[in-house]
């Protein structure tokens, strides 16, 4: 008898096979050109999804004012987006999401703090604010059944990244106090976090430019009130040694992949003239420490700087990352895949499209992978939204 | 008040700005002894005033922004002329801090450099009271290249080029 092993849902997308099942909706669109459509996060955590439904999280700035809103949509290619669901009362911006044990956590900055409600169905929970401040970004994170937040906040001249978690106890949101991931004696610009849990660890991902400039730093610990010294993931290039201090590495994205290894992708500015190149770390051990750094982007986009990079994986097999360039002239989404360590080639989503950027990913326990950007051209600027089922 | 203490009052807070001075961002990146400010800020007293911007676009830690700022801003007759023509502008091209640019629309100070699409730091542009774009130099500029590209601004030679390009 021969006996059938279950077969693990990769995160990749698969474009070029028949067996992928693609489809692509409009989400949400604007004519009025004094309108502005934003997916914008620390981490880029603007959509997630289960097995069941997907949310996306964005943000709409007129006037100089912003408006955050959620919309989910059922699985399966029939289903649309539903009607947006507005988030906060007052300026709101830098909306977060994350689905977290068969609950979907959503969390902005309003008023200087980071406000968070749970989403069971189309209601929302009672909003709780964890922490009050001058809060500039916000990102977010599963661990278990429970959301992981970390943000940064003015500090002095500076900025100090924190963590907390959030935990829906009978439909009610509780919070843990803010921890400081890392000293602002010695890290006094403490910016861009990501944050995950692995392998019975809390990791905090940011970035200081202390050292003279932007360096990738990982906080990790077995809770936040035990979290060990940090550890740098990117190697710092010096391209002289009479002016300036060297590459930057700037904007983590964090995934939780395959056996628990922590993905980190990030813009790198190790190459000479060309721009900004997407690189990524592994992690084995829960954020102890990290591997050497490798560049996702092959030889056909060298030449032009990319942007906004965002990374996902199921926790299953395989890992894709997205992000903007120009390759083709056209600012694109474009992909690549982690098959084992290995990232594949270069693969663009938005195909003609004129002007399409800040991409967003998610990937569900069933292997779906969920892809959203912003898309604008003549008649105005729309929210495309692309998912992939293997 | 007894002078000893009044000395040592100031003695402190001469100390205490020092410090601050040393982590303030906004002091960190641009040349030292310039008056730079923020994108939005800039716009906005260009346009009330009628003055032309100076919009410095570079990096902490950008090899090629420190010797800008070492050789070509420390220049005595440069800094004569740009603060003489221009509103300075200065963006940190890796901040996630936010602007609200002329359209009402808020992007981070990083988004603004996407938006220009530029290869790296330095990147220097020249805009029109109203932000259009009359000038834009990438790299390195010593104080003879800066010197002729406030001349060729300062003339209005630019205006036989037709190289006006909309604003950011």
């Amino acid at each position: 008898m021969i006996r059938r092993l279950p077969v693990a849902a990769a995160c990749v997308l698969a474009w070029a096979t028949a067996a992928a099942d693609r489809n692509l909706l409009t989400v949400a669109t604007n004519d009025n050109p004094a309108d502005f459509f934003q997916l914008e996060s620390s981490g880029r955590k603007n959509i997630a999804a289960d097995n069941a439904r997907v949310g996306l999280v964005w943000e709409e700035t007129r006037s100089g004012r912003s408006t955050s809103y959620l919309a989910f949509k059922a699985a399966g290619d029939q289903a649309t987006f539903g009607k947006p669901l507005t988030l906060g009362s007052d300026d709101a911006f830098n909306p977060v999401i994350a689905s977290c044990g068969g609950l979907f956590y959503v969390g902005w900055i309003e008023e200087d703090s980071v406000h968070v409600t749970i989403y069971n169905g189309e209601q929302p929970g009672r909003v709780v604010q964890p922490v009050s401040g001058p809060i500039n970004e916000l990102t977010i994170g599963c661990m278990g059944d429970s959301a992981l937040l970390a943000w940064s906040r003015r500090a002095g001249n500076g900025y100090a990244v924190e963590a907390g978690a959030v935990q829906a106890v009978k439909g009610e949101l509780t919070y843990t106090a803010p921890v400081a991931i890392a000293s602002t004696d010695t890290y006094h610009f403490q910016t861009n976090p990501g944050v995950a849990y692995a392998k019975g660890r809390i990791i905090v991902t940011w970035h200081d430019r202390s050292g003279g400039t932007n360096l990738l730093y990982a906080t990790s610990g077995t809770s936040l009130d035990k979290l060990d010294k940090q550890v740098q993931v990117n190697e710092l290039i010096r391209k002289s040694y009479e002016w300036g201090s060297g590459s930057s590495a700037v904007r983590n994205a964090l995934a939780v992949g395959e056996n628990q290894r922590l993905i980190a992708v990030w813009l790198d500015k190790r190459a000479s003239r060309a721009g900004y190149k997407v690189y990524s770390a592994f992690s084995n051990d829960g954020g102890i420490s990290w591997g050497d750094n490798y560049n996702i982007i092959d030889e056909w986009g060298t030449i032009v700087p990319q942007w906004t990079p965002a990374v996902a994986s199921n926790g299953q097999k395989g890992a894709t990352v997205v992000w903007m360039d120009a390759r083709e002239d056209n600012n694109s989404i474009w992909s690549a895949q982690l098959h084992g360590m290995t990232w594949g080639p270069n693969t663009s989503l938005s195909g003609d499209a004129e002007d399409t950027h800040s991409p967003v990913i998610a990937c569900s326990p069933d292997g779906t992978v969920h892809v959203a950007w912003i898309e604008k051209d003549n008649g105005g600027s729309r929210i495309r939204y692309l998912s992939e089922r293997n | 008040m007894d002078f000893a203490n009044t000395r040592l009052t100031w003695l402190l807070a001469a100390i205490v700005i020092a410090v601050f001075s040393l982590f303030s961002p906004a002091q960190a990146e641009p040349p030292p002894g310039y008056k730079f400010v923020r994108y939005d800020e800039g716009l906005r007293q260009a346009k009330a005033d009628n003055r032309q911007v100076f919009v410095y676009f570079g990096r902490y830690g950008c090899g090629f922004c420190d010797k800008t700022n070492k050789v070509g801003f420390a220049d005595p007759a440069v800094k004569a002329a740009y603060s003489r023509h221009y509103i300075l502008v200065y963006v940190n091209s890796e901040s996630m801090d936010r602007l609200t640019l002329p359209s009402g629309e808020r992007i981070t100070e990083m988004q603004l450099g996407e938006r220009l699409n530029t290869l790296g730091t330095p990147v220097f542009f020249f805009l029109q009271p109203d932000g259009a774009q009359i000038l834009k130099a990438y790299g390195y500029q010593g104080p003879e290249k800066l010197l002729e590209m406030d001349q060729f601004v300062q003339n209005g030679q630019y205006a036989s080029t037709g190289k006006h390009q909309p604003a950011p």
